[in-house]
């Protein structure tokens, strides 16, 4: 049985007990300690938080980002498009968007001083 | 099956993958699996002041619904060979 059966999303289990940025169908983004995934690419998340990426209005302002804690989460496999693992050097770099409060980056969304980075949204393209 | 097969022997070789949502990813073929779904090591975006929150991934895993295209090194497919695959296949069936 075992020799037959193909494994399916087998490449995730090096992401097990990493940090991982899971971008979703609708958009948002998740980045949580993958503790668990099965064939369908359902995913458990340890420590979730919804990372919400928002770029300023003004010229040569760069992007911003504010976490927001959620817990742990299970997230179906069929609203994911993408799961990659965080490197802590990258998400440091002066290329990365620079961390803020959460309140402050809706704060900046709310007053249109800064827009969220992507429209990700696959069920409308 | 067949792709599958196809994408087995790229595995190692760089490759570039389109999203639907029009996201684009260049990177190492680490593995492949029978939905397709691909990952990609010391994967980078293409438009990274469109999609500033991706430079912080390494590896990335793409799930295969989500794929629109993926752009190939040329000379690492034999076409002919997967034409022929694709007739025996068909005959099969």
């Amino acid at each position: 049985m075992a020799g037959l059966v193909l494994p399916a999303a087998a490449s995730l289990v090096d992401q097990l007990d990493k940090r991982v940025l899971v971008i979703l169908r609708d958009g948002r983004n998740l980045v949580g300690v993958m503790r668990s995934f099965d064939q369908f690419s359902n995913v458990v998340l340890e420590d979730a938080v919804e990372r919400r990426v928002v770029i300023p209005a003004k010229e040569g302002v760069n992007a911003v980002y504010g976490d927001a804690p959620l817990g742990l989460y299970v997230v179906r496999g069929d609203s994911i498009v993408l799961l990659g693992e965080v490197d802590d050097a990258r998400e440091a770099s002066p290329q990365h968007p620079a961390r803020m409060d959460i309140r402050d980056v809706l704060e900046l969304e709310r007053a249109g001083l800064a827009e969220r980075a992507v429209v990700w949204d696959i069920e409308e393209s | 099956m067949l792709f599958y097969s196809m994408f087995k022997t790229l595995v190692g070789k760089e490759i570039a993958v389109e999203l639907k949502n029009d996201v684009a990813l260049t990177g190492t073929l680490h593995s492949i699996d029978q939905y397709l779904n691909i990952k990609l090591l010391d994967a980078r975006v293409v438009d990274a002041a469109r999609h500033p929150q991706l430079v912080a991934v390494s590896s990335v895993f793409v799930r295969g619904s989500v794929v629109r295209y993926v752009q190939l090194p040329a000379a690492d497919v034999d076409a002919e060979l997967l034409q022929d695959a694709c007739r025996k296949a068909s005959v099969k069936a």
